[in-house]
C-alpha cells in the first residue's frame, strides 16, 4: 500500500528488502545451497555443544548455538540468504575451526595420558594420582577424572567405550605414541632444515591488489627500495598476525619442495628473519618454513 | 528412566578450555550480540525511514 502511494507520488526508492518476483526461481537454486551450508554449520555447533557438555563452559556453547540459530531463522525469514552466508563466513566458521581444534588437541592429550596410566598399572595408580593431584593444575585433575570415568564406564557400559578401550590397549601394546585418531593420517615427514642461498637479483610478485581502478602488483626482491620492503613486511606481519617490528626482510631464495609430499616444485620465495631465525615464506598457503641461510662462514 | 537407577551420576567436570580460551568464548558471544543488535537497529532505522516517508506523503 505504501509502495503504491509512493509510486503514485514519484517517491519510490530502492529499499533493501525488495523481492524481485520474476527472478524467484533462479535465485532459489543458489539459496538452497546456502541454506544447506547454514544447516550444516548449525549441526556442527550442536555437535560442539555435545562435546563440551561436561565443561563449565557448556552453557556458553548452547548460547552460541541458540544465537546462531536465531540469526539463521531471522535472516531466512527475510530471505536474505547472502547475508546469512556472509555472517557464517565471518563468524561461525572461525568459531567452529578454533574450538574444534582445541577439542581435538584435548582429546589427543587425554588419550595420551590414559595410555601412559594404563602402562603403570591401572586403577590404584590412578587413585594415588588423584590424591596427590589436589593442588596441581586443573588439566591433570580432569585427566584423572577422565581416566576414572573411562574405567568405570568400561565396567558398566557397552560398545562405544569398549572399542576405545581396545584401541588404547592396542596402542600400549605397540608401544607407539598415539598420534592420530580416526581422522586424517598423513605420514609425518622428516624435518630437515634446508640451507638456501639468497640471491640478489630475483624479484617476487606477492601481488597485492589496489582498490582503485588498476591492479597494482607488488614485488619484493633484494634490490627493492626500502618502501617496497616496508610494504611487504607490513603485509606479511598482517597476514601472519605477528608484530611488524619482529621481522626483517632478508632476501629471496630458490626453495625446492614447497609441499611436504612428492610435488617437485621449486620456486623463489621471500625469506624473512623472525625472532632471530630465518624462515622462507610460502605465500600461497601463508606458511613459514625454517631455513638456514647459506653464508661463507658456514662453508666446511 | 523410572526403574533404572544409575550407580553414580558421573558428571566429571572436564576443564578443556584454558582461561584465555574461555575469554575467547566470551568475546565471541559478545560479537554475536553486537551483530544481532546491529541487525535490530538497522531494522528500526528502516522502519523510521518508512514512517517518515509515509508521514511526508500524508502531510502533503
Amino acid at each position: 500500500m505504501i509502495q503504491f502511494l509512493r509510486s503514485l507520488f514519484g517517491l519510490t526508492e530502492t529499499s533493501g528488502n525488495r523481492a524481485i518476483l520474476g527472478d524467484a526461481v533462479h535465485v532459489d537454486v543458489k539459496d538452497v545451497q546456502y541454506v544447506k551450508a547454514s544447516n550444516e554449520r548449525l549441526n556442527t555447533l550442536q555437535h560442539l555443544y555435545k562435546e563440551y557438555q561436561n565443561t563449565p563452559q557448556a552453557q556458553k556453547f548452547k548460547t552460541v548455538f541458540d544465537k546462531t540459530k536465531h540469526v539463521h531463522t531471522y535472516l531466512l525469514s527475510k530471505n536474505r540468504v547472502y547475508e546469512l552466508e556472509l555472517f557464517h563466513v565471518q563468524h561461525t566458521d572461525h568459531f567452529i575451526s578454533a574450538f574444534t581444534v582445541i577439542l581435538d588437541m584435548y582429546q589427543k592429550h587425554t588419550a595420551d595420558s590414559l595410555a601412559a596410566l594404563k602402562d603403570e598399572g591401572k586403577i590404584e595408580s590412578a587413585q594415588r594420582v588423584k590424591h596427590r593431584a589436589n593442588w596441581p593444575p586443573q588439566d591433570f585433575e580432569s585427566k584423572v577424572e577422565t581416566v576414572l570415568k573411562r574405567i568405570e564406564s568400561e565396567t558398566i557400559k557397552g560398545i562405544y567405550t569398549a572399542h576405545k578401550v581396545s584401541e588404547m590397549v592396542k596402542r600400549v601394546a605397540n608401544q607407539a605414541p598415539f598420534i592420530q585418531e580416526e581422522t586424517l593420517s598423513a605420514d609425518v615427514p622428516a624435518f630437515i632444515v634446508p640451507t638456501v642461498s639468497i640471491d640478489t637479483f630475483s624479484r617476487i610478485v606477492y601481488a597485492r591488489e589496489a582498490t582503485t581502478e588498476s591492479i597494482m602488483l607488488k614485488e619484493i626482491g633484494f634490490a627493492s627500495s626500502d618502501q617496497e620492503k616496508e610494504d611487504f613486511l607490513l603485509q606479511t606481519a598482517n597476514r601472519l598476525g605477528i608484530d611488524r617490528n619482529s621481522i626483517t626482510y632478508v632476501g629471496n631464495a630458490m626453495v625446492a619442495l614447497r609441499h611436504s609430499t612428492n610435488s617437485g616444485l621449486s620456486a623463489y620465495v621471500p625469506v624473512i628473519r623472525w625472532k632471530g631465525a630465518a624462515y622462507a615464506l610460502d605465500l600461497d598457503d601463508c606458511i613459514l618454513l625454517p631455513v638456514k641461510i647459506f653464508s661463507r662462514s658456514n662453508l666446511k | 528412566m523410572i526403574g533404572r537407577f544409575k550407580k553414580e551420576q558421573v558428571v566429571p567436570q572436564q576443564h578443556i578450555l584454558t582461561q584465555e580460551q574461555d575469554e575467547l568464548l566470551d568475546l565471541y558471544l559478545q560479537k554475536l550480540d553486537t551483530y544481532l543488535e546491529d541487525m535490530r537497529s538497522a531494522e528500526k532505522i528502516q522502519v523510521e525511514i518508512e514512517t517518515m516517508h509515509l508521514r511526508k506523503i500524508l502531510s502533503k
